[in-house]
C-alpha cells in the first residue's frame, strides 16, 4: 500500500527533524524568537521537499550525470533562495549585494556561528539526509534502529543544547516519540504485509487508524508522566 | 527491539535531569519508562488466548489428488493483534495451489508463512488446496506463531506442537494394465478354494472317527476322557499371498537409488495388493526397508482385517529407498514364519543371482514363488517361458519399468518428515 509507505517516510523525516531542530536553535540563537513548532515544520518541509525532488529525479530515469548535475543545481538554488528571501530578507540588498553580505558575515562574532553559514550547512545537511531518507529501507529493523539511534542522539542533543545555549529540547522529545512510534508501528505492518501469503490481510484504514490512535494515547501517557516528573513528582 | 538496558538508561537520566534541571531528560526518561513497559506487557500478552488449528480435508489421498487445508486462527481476548505471523511446516512436495511454500532448513520440509491482523474476539479462517504430487507419509507442523504489541516494539512467539498427518498412497493400476494375465496371475487358486484345515489353529476336540489321521489325536484330552479324541481345526478357504518389495534398485544397494524405478516397484506392489484383496486373498506385505527414523522393518502380516488394504498401502506410502537387508535375506528369514500354503510374490527392480538362488531354494522346499521383475534390460538367459533360467516351478513376470503406464510426473522421492517428529505408523509390528 503506497499510502502506508509514504506515511512511514513522512514519520521518519518528522522524527529526524525532532532532534535536528534543537541543534539548529543552539547554533543560531537568532532563530529563537520563532516558534519552535514553526521551525520544526519548516525543517520537515525542507527535508521532505528535498527527498521528493530526489525521488522525482530518480523516477525520471535520467542519466546519472544529468541527475547529479540537476541535484547540485537544485541544492544551490535552494541555498540562494533561502539566503535571499529568508535569512537576509529584511536587508535591502541590491543585485548581488546579498552575496557580499554573506561573505562579510563571516567576520561577525556576536553569534556562535554566522547565521548565513548555518543556513548553508543546514541545507547541505538536509539535502544529504534527504537523499539517505529517499533511498532507505522502510522495513521494521531499519526503522527500529533509527528509533533507538534517535533516542541516543536526543540524549546528546538535549545535554549539549542545555549546557551551551540553554535550549529546551523537551517539546521535540514528544514529537520524536510520536512520529518514531508511528513509523515503527507502520513499518511492522508494512513488513508483515509484504510476507508472501499476506495478500488477503486487511491492513486497511482500521488498523492504521488504531495504530496511530494507540501511539497518540501512549504519547499522551508519556507526556503526563513527564509532567509528573518535572512538575514536582521528583523534585 | 528494546531490552532492560534501556530501562536502566531511563532511570539513570532522572538524577542527571534533577542535577542539571534538564527538562528534556525528564521527558525522555518519562517516555522510555512509559513506552517500554507498556509495549513489553502488550507483547507478552499478545499470544495469550490465541489458538491455531489446522484441518486437513482428508487424511489419505492418491497422487494427483488435491486436498483442502483449512487454517483457523482465533483471538480469544479483547486485545487486538495488529500483526500475527504464522509459520507452518509441511513437505515441499505438497504444493499449495494458491499460495507459496518456501524451503526450510529441515530436510524436504517447506515453510508456509502468512500474516494476519486479528481484532479482539475475532476468528479468521483461510483455506488452501494442496496438490499431492508424491507418494509419502507427510507430517504437518509444528507451527509457530509470532506476534507482539501494536507498536511493533516487542515480539513474542509460541510453538504450536500439534501435528497432522497425510498419507499419499502409491499409484494403483489394474494388473491387466501392467501386463499381468487377466486370470489368476499368481497361480491356480481353484484347487485351494475347497475346505482346508489350518493345523496351526485348533479350535476344539471331538471323538475320533476311523478316517481321522493319527497325527490329529489330542493325547491329553484322550487321557482325560479315556476315549480317543482328535483336534478340530479352524476351517480355512482363503489363499495366502505375501508380497515382498525389494527397495534396492542398484547393485550393490549402497551405491545409490533410482527413484523412479523404486516408485514403480512400489506402485506394482500396491497394484498387486489391491488386486489380491479384491480377489479375497489373505494378503501380507514385507519390504527390505525400514520406517524412516526407525530400525523397525516394514512388515504387514496376512490378516482378515477389513482395513488390510489400507494398512498395506500405508506401509507402501512409508517405504523409503534405504535398504536394511537384502531381499533374499528377508525372504529366507521371513518365509518360515509365513503360512505354509502362502504364495510369495517378490517385486523387484533388480534381479541378482543371490535372489534367484533364494527363490529356487524356496521352491525346492515346496513354496509357491512368483517373481515380478521390473528390469528394463532382458537377462542374458532370457527365455519367454523360463526367464532368468529359472525352473518352471517359479512363475516369473518381466514388466520392463519403462513400459509401465504409471504417471511419472507423480513419481519421485517422497517428502520426508523432520527427525524430531515421529509418525504414528500403525502397520504390523512397526509402530513407534
Amino acid at each position: 500500500m503506497t499510502v502506508r509507505r509514504e506515511a512511514i517516510f513522512v514519520a521518519l523525516a518528522a522524527a529526524e527533524v525532532s532532534w535536528l531542530a534543537p541543534l539548529l536553535l543552539m547554533l543560531a540563537p537568532v532563530i529563537q524568537p520563532h516558534s519552535p513548532g514553526l521551525l520544526w515544520l519548516g525543517l520537515l518541509v525542507l527535508l521532505l521537499g528535498f527527498a521528493y525532488i530526489y525521488r522525482s529525479l530518480v523516477a525520471a530515469e535520467l542519466p546519472m550525470r544529468v541527475q547529479q548535475g540537476l541535484a547540485a543545481l537544485l541544492l544551490l538554488a535552494a541555498i540562494a533562495l533561502m539566503l535571499r528571501y529568508h535569512v537576509y530578507a529584511s536587508l535591502e540588498f541590491r543585485g548581488t549585494g546579498w552575496f557580499l553580505g554573506l561573505l562579510s558575515s563571516l567576520g561577525r562574532t556576536e553569534t556562535i556561528m554566522p547565521v548565513g553559514w548555518v543556513a548553508i550547512m543546514l541545507l547541505v545537511y538536509l539535502w544529504v539526509r534527504a537523499l539517505n531518507l529517499a533511498r532507505r529501507s522502510l522495513l521494521s529493523e531499519g526503522v527500529g534502529f533509527s528509533f533507538r539511534a534517535g533516542i541516543v542522539i536526543l540524549i546528546g542533543v538535549g545535554l549539549v543544547t542545555h549546557l551551551v545555549a540553554d535550549v529546551d529540547a523537551s517539546p521535540f522529545v514528544v514529537t520524536f516519540f510520536f512520529f518514531s512510534l508511528v513509523a515503527v508501528a507502520l513499518s511492522r505492518i508494512e513488513a508483515v504485509s509484504q510476507l508472501p501469503n499476506s495478500t488477503t490481510v486487511p491492513f486497511g484504514g482500521f488498523w492504521v487508524g488504531a495504530t496511530v490512535l494507540s501511539v497518540l494515547a501512549l504519547v499522551l501517557l508519556g507526556s503526563l508522566v513527564s509532567i509528573f516528573f518535572y512538575g514536582g513528582g521528583l523534585r | 527491539m528494546f531490552n532492560h538496558s534501556w530501562l536502566e538508561l531511563a532511570i539513570l537520566l532522572i538524577p542527571v535531569a534533577l542535577i542539571l534541571d534538564l527538562r528534556a531528560f525528564f521527558a525522555l526518561s518519562a517516555f522510555l519508562l512509559t513506552v517500554i513497559p507498556l509495549s513489553w506487557w502488550w507483547g507478552r500478552r499478545s499470544l495469550t488466548g490465541v489458538g491455531y488449528e489446522r484441518t486437513l480435508g482428508q487424511r489419505r489421498a492418491f497422487p494427483g489428488e488435491t486436498i483442502d487445508l483449512t487454517m483457523r486462527l482465533a483471538n480469544e481476548k479483547l486485545l487486538p493483534l495488529g500483526w500475527l505471523i504464522l509459520e507452518d511446516r509441511w513437505s515441499m512436495t505438497l504444493v499449495p495451489e494458491d499460495a507459496d511454500l518456501f524451503p526450510s532448513t529441515a530436510g524436504l520440509m517447506g515453510t508456509f508463512r502468512s500474516a494476519f491482523a486479528i481484532r479482539g474476539y475475532e476468528r479468521i479462517t483461510r483455506r488452501y488446496r494442496l496438490r499431492c504430487t508424491r507418494r509419502g507419509f507427510y507430517s504437518f507442523g509444528p507451527a509457530q506463531l509470532t506476534s507482539g504489541d501494536v507498536w511493533g516494539l516487542f515480539a513474542t512467539d509460541r510453538r504450536v506442537p500439534d501435528l497432522d498427518w497425510l498419507i499419499v498412497y502409491p499409484q494403483v493400476l489394474p494388473l491387466e494394465a501392467l501386463g499381468f494375465p487377466p486370470k489368476e496371475p499368481f497361480g491356480e487358486t481353484k484347487a485351494t478354494w475347497r475346505m482346508l484345515e489350518d493345523p496351526s489353529r485348533a479350535v476344539g476336540v471331538r471323538d475320533h472317527r476311523p478316517e481321522d489321521s493319527f497325527r490329529h489325536i489330542h493325547w491329553k484330552a484322550t487321557a482325560r476322557r479315556q476315549d480317543l479324541q482328535v483336534k478340530v481345526y479352524e476351517p480355512t478357504t482363503t489363499h495366502n499371498l505375501v508380497v515382498f518389495v525389494n527397495v534396492a534398485t542398484i547393485i550393490p544397494h549402497w551405491a545409490g537409488t533410482r527413484p523412479i524405478l523404486l516408485e514403480k516397484v512400489i506402485a506394482v506392489a500396491a497394484s498387486i495388493c489391491n488386486h489380491a484383496v479384491d480377489d479375497r486373498y489373505l494378503v501380507g506385505l514385507m519390504a527390505n526397508s525400514s520406517i524412516p527414523h526407525s530400525d523397525q522393518p516394514i512388515k504387514v502380516l496376512p490378516s482378515r482385517r477389513p482395513d488390510q488394504l489400507a494398512r498395506m498401502l500405508e506401509a507402501l506410502a512409508a517405504v523409503t529407498s534405504f535398504t536394511t537387508v537384502s531381499i533374499e535375506g528377508l525372504l529366507l528369514e521371513e518365509s518360515p514364519r509365513l503360512p505354509w500354503g502362502a504364495t510369495l510374490v517378490v517385486v523387484t527392480g533388480v534381479v541378482t543371482d543371490d535372489l534367484l538362488a533364494a527363490l529356487m531354494r524356496l521352491r525346492d522346499v515346496g513354496r509357491r514363488v512368483v517373481l515380478v521383475s521390473l528390469e528394463d534390460e532382458a537377462p542374458p538367459r532370457d527365455d519367454a517361458r523360463h526367464p532368468y533360467g529359472l525352473p518352471s516351478g517359479i512363475t516369473v513376470y518381466r514388466l520392463p519399468a519403462s513400459d509401465l503406464p504409471f504417471d511419472e510426473a507423480l513419481m519421485g522421492e517422497p517428502g520426508e518428515w523432520s527427525p524430531e517428529v515421529a509418525p504414528p505408523l500403525r502397520f504390523g509390528g512397526a509402530s513407534r
